[in-house]
């Protein structure tokens, strides 16, 4: 609000200059340091950074900090559409299973989207490995929002039976060693999980 | 050490050549293992054992944390272990040994950029560094990190192109020439099994044709099939598509006018989309599931279409 955020972004990407960077530390306040904390935690994660010990409910905490990012008055106008898609980008890479819908469609709502998709044929919600999401995001053209989405437990053996075939398939074809069948491993413990 | 410098001399594309003898060493030789596997943003450990006895490959994958799932590799069979005690199969009555040797000692994808990086450390054991660069946006990349002893993959991170991880495995043990027998590698008792049977050529599914109008270069069909997960179930169509790195299959099935769910989704490295199509004797789903970048991946999808010559 009361700063300039391009140069705090810019401030995050180490790309101030040495006398930027001094007035920056000085001048911070409050609500620019809690700003700061949560694009860092995106840039953390986009660069793989946070990756290797997430703590538990870090995808909740991250989609609450979306949330509250997406209050659009926090933000001047010509920075909102594209730092929040930055921001919702780094997250489709780090979220366990996104769940999208095509654009201009229906958004997710949460523990009712498996429902929806079984009662209306038309609803384009993607029901992807069988499994459940921990952030679900619905895209639209310039604004983007997160909600958190409760852990849904879907049957799906038809999508399991396709991620069996193609790292099958994989295995046979592809120079990736074993890596098709760690990654059905990982999809099916995890599917278990839940 | 003398030997890598040898090699080195001896062929003009060293990177190329190590590449060949890690596809080599990860199905020839026998060993076993636990490693990290990260898949998007979560973290497991995983054991794995490889041993060729009597000239058949085997593989067993086991997830060691949460719950148990295990993937096994017995030949020409491969059996997957769920957690709720039931397990499915796939046996290949056709189509011969893994290709996967072959593949890659013919040719290295040229959509690729391969360097030899360094020197580096994994799971205690001295390693190469390799790079794996796409040369388009069709792909994504792999960092690499091959046992100096073995020519084992001890690490590997598939990276976006922007340089973010989205699957990492690391070797934190790995022991070489193990004791193994193929009792290591028996079928767990299980209180269901379900068959991915494969259907007979003279099915009448095998009518339908499935067409890709686009495929990223270097991409080319490499196997198919249709197989019912039951015979209650309808058949579902199969047709793998690699760059000799990395593959996505294309899956066609019959849908009614009930619930068609399109969209996409993704984890880690891995994406799946579904389209429904129509064809002159009804509905069909088409998904993609595979390790390319979402956008090629609709791309692909965009342009597929089916025929069917029933009435």
């Amino acid at each position: 609000m009361n700063r300039d955020l391009e140069t705090l972004s810019a401030f995050l990407d180490g790309e101030t200059s040495e006398l930027e960077t001094r007035r920056v530390m000085r001048d911070i306040d409050d609500s620019e340091l809690d700003t700061l904390a949560r694009w860092q935690l995106a840039s953390d994660v986009m660069h793989g950074q946070a990756s290797m010990a997430v703590p538990a409910g870090f995808n909740a905490s991250l989609s609450a900090a979306l949330a509250d990012e997406a209050v659009p008055a926090r933000r001047p106008a010509w920075l909102g559409g594209m730092a929040r898609l930055a921001v919702a980008a780094s997250v489709a890479a780090a979220t366990v299973v996104g769940w999208q819908t095509w654009e201009g469609s229906q958004a997710v709502n949460g523990s009712a989207a498996p429902a929806l998709a079984a009662a209306a044929p038309d609803n384009r919600i993607s029901r992807p490995f069988g499994e459940t999401s921990l952030v679900s995001q619905a895209f639209k053209t310039s604004n983007v929002t997160a909600t958190p989405a409760t852990a849904v437990p879907v049957s799906q053996p038809r999508v399991n039976n396709m991620l069996l075939r193609h790292s099958d398939f994989a295995a046979r074809h592809s120079g990736q060693g074993m890596m098709p069948f760690a990654r059905l491993v990982s999809m099916d413990a995890r599917h278990g999980a839940r | 050490m003398v030997a890598l410098s040898e090699v080195a001399l001896a062929n003009p594309s060293p990177a190329q050549d190590q590449l060949q003898s890690m596809a080599q060493a990860n199905r020839s030789l026998d060993y076993t293992g636990r490693f990290l596997y990260q898949f998007g943003a979560e973290v497991s450990t995983m054991e794995v054992s490889h041993a060729v006895i009597g000239g058949r490959e085997f593989q067993r994958l086991t997830h060691l944390d949460g719950r148990l799932v295990e993937v096994l590799r017995r030949g020409d069979e491969v059996v997957c272990l769920h957690p709720n005690g039931t397990l499915t199969r796939i046996n290949r009555e056709k189509g011969g040994p893994l290709a996967l040797g072959d593949r890659i000692a013919n040719d290295v994808p040229e959509q690729y950029n391969i360097l030899v990086d360094g020197d580096g450390r994994v799971a205690g054991r001295a390693a190469t560094r390799m790079r794996v660069a796409p040369l388009d946006n069709h792909r994504y990349g792999y960092r690499l990190w091959l046992d100096n002893d073995s020519n084992l993959l001890l690490k590997s991170e598939v990276v976006d192109g922007s340089g973010v991880a989205l699957e990492r495995v690391e070797f934190v043990t790995l022991t070489l020439a193990p004791p193994l027998t193929e009792q290591d590698f028996a079928i767990p008792e299980t209180v269901k099994e379900s068959d991915l049977k494969q259907l007979a050529d003279s099915h009448p599914s095998h009518q339908l044709s499935v067409d890709a109008k686009w495929m990223p270069a270097g991409f080319t069909s490499v196997d198919k099939d249709w197989r019912q997960g039951g015979s209650d179930r309808e058949p579902v169509a199969a047709q793998g598509y690699s760059d000799g790195l990395a593959a996505f299959t294309v899956f066609v099935e019959a849908v009614g006018d009930s619930t068609v769910e399109e969209g996409v989704s993704r984890v880690g490295p891995t994406v799946a989309v579904s389209r429904r199509l129509t064809a002159p004797s009804g509905a069909y789903l088409v998904t993609l599931v595979g390790e390319v970048p979402q956008n090629t991946a609709e791309r692909v999808i965009e342009g597929i279409s089916v025929r069917d010559s029933q009435p």
